[in-house]
């Protein structure tokens, strides 16, 4: 058991073992970063207000204390007047791979990458960065993009109001649903049981996946049309088209819900084993 | 975070991999992508070449199995390593000092996706610009067609109209000559139903190897 009180920028070695990674902050920028060396901490910029770190029975927690708030109906003019300014905070953690983490930052932005294990983010507002996670995720967003990339497992994303970006998805279970901005999945890999399911009220969904998938598709665009590069899935370019179709073999699942925007369906060509793809000038590096 | 990789360290480094054990091309890029936290995930093109021009070298060996390459190291492969082991420990102190700094580390994480979702994006949106015209038949007879997003970006897209009618024709004398040579050899004297079941599996694979020549 050991907590710190954090009031100025210091970095924390963590001695105990980890299996839990709890952050509560509520404004400012953290990134969690699996590795494979010691747990630390890192706070580049301290908060007008503390914040905590603690490490007990293999739970290490970050979260920020807050002071008595004025009473009743004066509660929200406290936040008004302290929340974003005073308790922007600039936190970086690494932890083992394999630590489930659990995030929720109120203003700010989030930024994590490579953990292999259970993540669960929630941000009120801000931009959410996922990079190389596997296994159980969650992101909950409820103004501000989210974007991942190189991402795998059983992944499910919310936003309100912001756009989705996904980039080198092999998920086996993708949700990605945005109330209010576009949806754009590149999938690499989608396993043969799959399924994947993106949605948006008001914005367009592009998706590309493998010419190889097997997937069963079905892409429902209330208002908008509906572009497919497959030849056996058309839509036939009518205004608010439903269509339905099979690429492969059709084991895994793939559906796709707009109910006002375009729906494109692309095509990724398929290198055998990455052997058509030839290195550009910049990618070849003198040996 | 790319200049820890220069003259020759990925290739050490692709090596360092393989010798624990084989591994398919796509294995290597998850398991480079852990190492360095996200932020160096080369791409298929990268690595891909680099293991072909490895194995020229007879540094490693490959085995096809479920469709996929899994790469070996070699006896010479290992013998390579064992000699630039001082590289190696060095480009590990270097690969540990690099990712040292949380706060820096996580402002690269941020720039780099937010970059490659940046080209993503765009990529798709002309994609789906394609996808769309090319699927409108007013559009298809007035306009040049437009190479279909299936089209392999190296190709030259070749609008149908615009064919060069020399390399077709050439073709298609191939195919007459190789069909005709066929039959005439076939009908020949002497030949045995092993023989000309090989000659069928031949040209099975030469048309499957045309297929995906053509079709891109």
């Amino acid at each position: 058991m050991a907590s710190w009180t954090i009031t100025e920028p210091r970095r924390i070695d963590i001695e105990d073992e980890v299996d839990r990674l709890d952050v509560s902050l509520i404004a400012g920028r953290l990134s969690v970063v699996g590795t494979d060396g010691p747990p630390r901490v890192e706070i580049s910029t301290a908060s007008e207000f503390r914040l905590t770190v603690e490490s007990a029975g293999g739970v290490l927690a970050v979260r920020h204390d807050v002071p008595r708030t004025w009473p009743g109906l004066l509660q929200p003019v406290w936040w008004w007047l302290n929340g974003r300014r005073r308790f922007a905070a600039d936190v970086s953690i690494a932890v083992p791979y394999r630590t489930p983490t659990f995030v929720r930052v109120g203003s700010g932005s989030v930024v994590a990458s490579t953990v292999h294990a259970d993540l669960t983010v929630e941000c009120a507002s801000g931009r959410t960065t996922l990079l190389g996670v596997d296994g159980r995720v969650r992101a909950t967003v409820v103004s501000g993009p989210i974007e991942a990339l190189g991402c795998a497992g059983d992944i499910s994303l919310e936003t309100v109001s912001g756009e989705i970006t996904l980039g080198d998805i092999a998920a086996r279970r993708l949700s990605a649903k945005t109330m209010s901005g576009a949806l754009t999945a590149d999938l690499d890999n989608p396993p043969h049981d799959s399924e994947i399911n993106l949605e948006t009220i008001s914005g367009e969904i592009t998706i590309r996946v493998r010419e190889d998938s097997d997937l069963s598709v079905h892409l429902n665009a209330a208002h908008g049309r509906v572009t497919s590069a497959f030849p056996d899935i058309q839509g036939r370019g009518r205004w608010g088209s439903s269509v339905t179709g099979t690429i492969g073999t059709g084991t895994g699942k793939l559906r796709a819900n707009a109910v006002g925007g375009n729906i494109s369906l692309l095509c990724r060509p398929v290198d055998n084993d990455f052997a058509a793809d030839e290195p550009t000038a910049a990618e070849q590096e003198p040996r | 975070m790319t200049a820890v990789f220069s003259h020759g360290r990925l290739r050490l480094y692709l090596l360092k991999l393989l010798a624990e054990g084989p591994k398919h091309g796509y294995e290597l890029i998850r398991l480079l992508e852990n190492r360095f936290l996200g932020l160096y995930a080369p791409s298929a093109g990268t690595i891909y070449p680099r293991l072909q021009r490895m194995e020229a070298e007879g540094l490693v060996n490959h085995t096809a199995a479920g469709g996929r390459k899994v790469y070996e190291i070699t006896e010479a492969g290992r013998a390579e390593l064992s000699q630039r082991a001082g590289e190696l420990a060095e480009l590990e102190t270097e690969i540990h000092a690099s990712v040292a700094d949380l706060t820096t580390l996580a402002g690269e994480i941020e720039q780099q996706v937010a970059g490659s979702v940046r080209d993503i994006k765009r990529e798709l949106r002309e994609a789906a610009l394609q996808a769309r015209f090319a699927g409108r038949p007013g559009w298809q007879s007035g306009r040049p067609q437009w190479p279909t997003p299936a089209s392999r970006p190296k190709d030259p897209p070749v609008p149908p109209d615009g064919r060069d009618g020399q390399a077709a024709a050439d073709l298609e004398r191939a195919v007459g000559q190789l069909s005709g040579e066929v039959h005439r050899l076939a009908r020949q004297a002497g030949v045995s139903a092993a023989e000309l079941r090989a000659a069928t599996a031949v040209v099975s694979s030469a048309l499957t190897e045309l297929r995906r020549l053509l079709r891109g």
